[in-house]
């Protein structure tokens, strides 16, 4: 997932040593490229549509003209404005009680076995499965899709900031240690920054499962929201509707991606490290 | 004499393990059964169930994801590969890929429902959904990460198109491709268990759904637990198999 990143841009076959040398320069812009797919696309969507109902199958056109009516409404800005509202609230929470703890999983042996337990089972347990207990427990209102978020963003955020103290070079601990420094010390300045982008890497891909997570828990319980405005949708089959609060689902999910990695350059200066074992 | 072993690697699980049993048990005896269950009241339930339709109900969601997940990872793989060697292809297909893989596979359950009836299909769909993209992208990824020398090398022995692709191209990118359907696979446990709250009527997340409708706490808790130990144990095996099929090679990079 974290190769994209590093290997677009001069983006060449990999065989191209042997076969591309004497047309390096492509006859076609890159601009293209993406005009081209989206047009195809749009081709195959309309001549899908014709064959079917709009209850079934809406057309790109009805799609178009849907999406003005909620935005023109506010309808669209207001459930998108609460679904991120939560996924926000949630993080922070996640987040805050994450990256401590995976903190002390890196740094202590003893605790990291203490916690693996708990870490290697539950993170297993699809957060919406806990769905049913936060409705028990915290009822139908914010509380329940705020702590459905957090634990859904605890263990990839826990996991990568353990993995980043684990992946610290010695020999920068061993620099504070050897100049006097306590080795509370050595955990502020030469762990601590190494780690932020293990943790926005875990962010990173702790968002794209949370997306998931709280449409999921807006369709089963709750009265606003895009999940809520999909299932909300289904009963009077406006398909348009629906297709409508996937595409903004999408978009709102590429634009969070696309800020992390925009963070994280901005921040080191170069791509986020790769966490295949998240 | 305790093994010095013993102290560091396993005594810290057990210990761990016996707080976390003790914890559950002290708060299950202040907090109403209701919310909260005791152990034994889950151990019960799980009696129950076992001797009912539980080994059913697992048996259908695993058939469910171990279909949409084989069909689309049959589908990504071929796809991944063309678009990791054609540049064409990429440049087709880089821009849908990219899109289509951040929409939360349960947001498509209602038109799935639209298109297919509250049924298997739909399901199957979605898992399909929440799979095809990643191994999509993880396999162009192993792909591109190839070392170019191993191209050169194998081009300079006289090695044509075809024998680059199966000899090195192929071997370098599998791993890759498992390490996506390790991913995806974890995606597909999530969305199986919404799927079928939401349209099933059957399988472990209607037995969560049912549960919880009934107020049944205890049958909450063996669902749940069920699905951490099955994801736990497929996970296991998908790195059983990235490391049996050259996973240096993905550690190496």
């Amino acid at each position: 997932m974290s190769a994209r990143a590093e290997t677009s841009s001069p983006w060449r076959s990999v065989f191209a040593p042997s076969w591309s040398q004497t047309r390096t320069a492509h006859p076609v812009p890159g601009f293209v490229w993406p005009i081209a797919s989206a047009l195809i696309l749009t081709a195959i969507w309309t001549l899908a549509a014709n064959r079917f109902d709009v209850t079934v199958f809406p057309s790109p056109l009805a799609t178009a003209r849907e999406a003005w009516r909620l935005i023109a409404s506010g309808a669209l800005e207001e459930h998108a404005g609460i679904s991120i509202a939560r996924l926000i609230g949630g993080f922070a929470i996640g987040g805050m009680i994450a990256v401590p703890v995976g903190f002390a999983m890196g740094i202590s042996p003893f605790f990291r076995r203490m916690m693996e337990p708990f870490t290697e089972f539950f993170r297993f347990i699809p957060a919406i499965a806990m769905v049913v207990f936060t409705l028990i427990w915290f009822g139908i209102g914010e509380a329940s899709k705020l702590f459905l978020i957090a634990y859904n963003s605890f263990f990839s955020i826990a996991m990568a900031t353990e993995m980043g103290v684990a992946r610290v070079e010695r020999s920068r601990i061993h620099a504070v240690l050897s100049l006097g420094g306590s080795r509370w010390d050595a955990a502020r300045l030469a762990i601590l920054p190494s780690v932020v982008p293990y943790i926005l890497q875990g962010m990173r891909i702790g968002m794209g499962r949370a997306f998931g997570t709280i449409v999921s828990a807006e369709i089963l319980a709750a009265n606003s929201g895009l999940g809520y405005l999909i299932y909300s949708a289904r009963e009077f089959s406006r398909m348009d509707t629906v297709v409508v609060a996937i595409v903004t689902l999408g978009l709102l999910g590429l634009a969070a991606d696309r800020a992390f990695v925009a963070l994280a350059r901005r921040l080191y200066r170069h791509a986020l490290p790769g966490n295949d074992n998240l | 004499m305790i093994d010095k072993r013993f102290v560091n690697t396993v005594l810290p699980y057990l210990l761990s393990v016996a707080i976390m049993l003790g914890m559950w048990q002290l708060a299950a005896t202040q907090i109403n059964p209701l919310f909260f269950p005791r152990l034994e009241t889950v151990w019960r339930s799980f009696w129950v169930l076992a001797q009912g339709d539980l080994a059913s109900q697992v048996l259908v969601s695993l058939t469910r994801i171990l279909t949409g997940f084989g069909i689309a990872s049959l589908v990504a793989v071929p796809i991944g590969l063309l678009m990791g060697t054609i540049p064409a292809v990429h440049r087709l297909l880089d821009g849908p890929v990219e899109f289509f893989r951040f929409i939360p596979p349960i947001a498509m359950i209602v038109l799935a429902v639209a298109w297919f009836g509250a049924s298997n299909v739909a399901i199957v769909f979605l898992i399909g959904f929440s799979t095809i993209f990643i191994v999509t992208i993880n396999t162009e990824a192993g792909v591109l990460h190839v070392v170019r020398n191993r191209i050169r090398a194998g081009q300079m022995m006289g090695a044509g198109f075809w024998q680059v692709f199966r000899l090195v191209v192929l071997p370098s990118a599998i791993p890759h491709a498992l390490i996506g359907m390790r991913i995806s696979m974890g995606a597909a446990f999530s969305t199986i268990v919404s799927a079928e709250m939401i349209a099933g009527d059957n399988g472990l997340g209607y037995l969560l759904q049912d549960a919880r409708t009934t107020l049944r706490t205890g049958n909450i808790f063996v669902g749940i637990v069920l699905l951490g130990a099955i994801g736990m144990l497929t996970d296991r095996v998908f790195r059983a198999l990235v490391d049996r099929f050259g996973g240096e090679h993905v550690g190496a990079r």
